[in-house]
């Protein structure tokens, strides 16, 4: 039974939390550096309903920044990688925010908005709270410009290459059949958008992944090695030969794979895809697993890795892993070159299901269902 | 969704729960599959136990076993009542020995040097446990709503803009970053966020 001991007693806890909480001076919190030779510039910064707040020694920082850049270049900026530095958060606490499938002309502005949350220790108020760098800008030529501290020069090529490759499809579509093909082609990337299974994913570079919140408490889960099914494409100029990994109920750990070079050329770096399917029978594209090793013309080489995956349904319900599939997502040669799956290598159904949208197709499918039909061929006629 | 310790789930199960906790389960239990699914097996658990105590061992000779216990009891009554006859009165009883004031002080003075003792020792032992003990791995993680990452105390995440976050496509790489995929409703524009554990 309560008393009015017990209700002071809570009144007084209440006070308290509200008292260790004090609103943070957000004034020079976010601090953006541009090098002097960008080529872009802020042409305006909206904090908006950002937020700090101190709690004890820590500080909860809601930032939701709107930033215009405006194009000081004389070429069309493709896309940009913003780098987002909050200093003393877990392991560095980098993050980026990168904008693909743009098309800006020299002069004009557009937007990038920055959302983040953190928690971090109370600084001793000389250093910024989170500092924004450019990491890297893709113009139309193909040309970079940046630190690419994040690698961001590949990423970006290899979207702006997808976004070629998928402009071309849905154009030569239109010219060749029509609007109504385009309209039913559209149509069903907007039902393989709904369709695709809903997953959270999580990944430990090295180590054990915590227990999560809704394991089963009452029984342990054995390691069992799972093969790699693979996924083929007839134009990939690398061959997944063998790969295995191990599997405890919701993790994929440690996955490794045998790779060959089918071509002359040596490969820089390369991709792979990795897709699960649970033991409901749903699959979904979860992970990809990077090679940046020199891999010589018809080379082979073995992949290792040592991190932990583990998935769940969007919302928390837990599933349990059954099998994996592999496929070749991207590579990168030794001499600057690129390659990327056509859409022919993508045409078979399991990998049009799996394989994730480019952020183009993304772009021009969301045009479809905002401005309908009319819009998206005018935009391909652009 | 945050779900209830496996122990509260088996005390729920047994309905062994004060009330208050009771309801509070209960409305958590009505909506969550998994819990349910918990639930029921316990009840299943306990409906086998209860079965298998309800079963009498074969050969048992109850009537003998109830007549020993009888006796038993009554013999202590006896017993009881015995004893009391022969009772002395409390007023012609030994005057009760007392404890000195010095012996008092004495005990005082050990249990407080113990409890130093003690202190000292478990506040050397939980240093000693916390150089131990390993960190969290830091975990970066991918969903609609955005990327993240934490390492269980500090912790970082990059939301998705107003989105249609059916749309939104997450993955990880096994170098340790975590990325999401989204339309911005607002401009149109793609936009992906990522996080990176070093």
């Amino acid at each position: 039974m309560f008393t009015w001991s017990k209700w002071a007693i809570f009144a007084a806890l209440g006070v308290a939390c509200v008292a260790q909480e004090a609103g943070v001076d957000l004034r020079g919190g976010l601090k953006i550096n541009l090098p002097k030779d960008s080529p872009l510039a802020v042409a305006s910064l909206d904090l908006g309903p950002s937020k700090g707040t101190a709690r004890g020694g820590a500080v909860m920082l809601d930032l939701h920044a709107s930033l215009r850049l405006r194009n000081l270049s004389g070429k069309r900026v493709k896309g940009v990688t913003l780098l987002v530095l909050a200093q003393d958060v877990s392991a560095g606490g980098k993050g980026s925010v990168a904008v693909p499938a743009l098309d800006v002309a020299p002069g004009d502005d557009f937007p990038v908005r920055i959302d983040l949350r953190m928690v971090r220790p109370m600084s001793n108020g000389a250093e910024p709270l989170v500092q924004v760098l450019l990491d890297g800008v893709l113009f139309d030529d193909l040309s970079f410009f940046g630190e690419n501290r994040l690698n961001s020069q590949r990423q970006l090529t290899v979207w702006e290459l997808e976004a070629r490759r998928d402009r071309k499809h849905f154009k030569e579509m239109l010219e060749a059949r029509g609007p109504d093909t385009l309209q039913k082609e559209i149509i069903a990337a907007v039902g393989r958008q709904e369709t695709r299974p809903r997953v959270d994913v999580q990944v430990v570079r090295r180590g054990v992944m915590p227990r999560a919140a809704n394991a089963p408490a009452t029984n342990y889960e054995m390691d069992k090695e799972v093969q790699f099914s693979f996924l083929r494409m007839p134009g990939a100029p690398v061959d997944l030969m063998a790969g295995a990994a191990r599997i405890a109920g919701d993790q994929a750990k440690s996955p490794q794979f045998e790779i060959r070079n089918r071509e002359a050329k040596a490969i820089k770096h390369l991709e792979i895809g990795l897709a699960l399917k649970d033991t409901n029978g749903q699959e979904f594209f979860a992970a990809t697993v990077p090679y940046a090793e020199p891999l010589a013309g018809k080379g082979s080489a073995a992949l290792r890795d040592s991190a932990t995956l583990r998935v769940r349904n969007t919302g928390g319900t837990r599933l349990v892993l059954d099998s994996m599939a592999g496929f070749v997502n991207n590579v990168e040669y030794a001499d600057g070159g690129y390659w990327i799956p056509s859409r022919a290598d993508l045409s078979d159904p399991r990998l049009t299901r799996l394989v994730p949208p480019s952020p183009e197709e993304q772009r021009l499918v969301n045009l479809y269902r905002r401005k309908g039909l009319q819009a998206l061929v005018e935009e391909l006629r652009k | 969704m945050k779900h209830p310790s496996i122990d509260r789930l088996a005390l729920y199960a047994g309905g062994e729960l004060p009330w208050w906790t009771r309801f509070t389960m209960h409305r958590h239990v009505r909506g969550c599959v998994q819990c349910q699914a918990e639930v029921a097996l316990f009840g299943d658990v306990k409906s086998a136990v209860r079965l298998e105590a309800d079963e009498m061992p074969s050969g048992a000779q109850w009537d003998r076993l109830a007549a020993e216990m009888g006796a038993n009891v009554r013999l202590g009554l006896e017993a009881s009542e015995a004893i009391s006859a022969y009772a002395v009165p409390v007023d012609e009883a030994a005057p009760a020995t007392g404890v000195s004031w010095r012996m008092a002080a004495l005990a005082t003075a050990f249990v407080i040097l113990l409890s130093i003792g003690y202190w000292l020792n478990a506040a050397k032992k939980s240093e000693q446990l916390a150089a131990m003990r390993v960190p969290d791995p830091i975990v970066a993680e991918a969903s609609e709503r955005g990327v993240g990452m934490s390492d269980g105390n500090k912790g970082m995440e990059l939301q998705g803009p107003k989105a249609n976050f059916r749309a939104a496509v997450v993955t990880v790489s096994t170098t340790g970053s975590a990325g999401a995929q989204y339309v911005d409703e607002e401009t149109g524009q793609i936009t992906v966020n990522n996080v990176y554990v070093e």
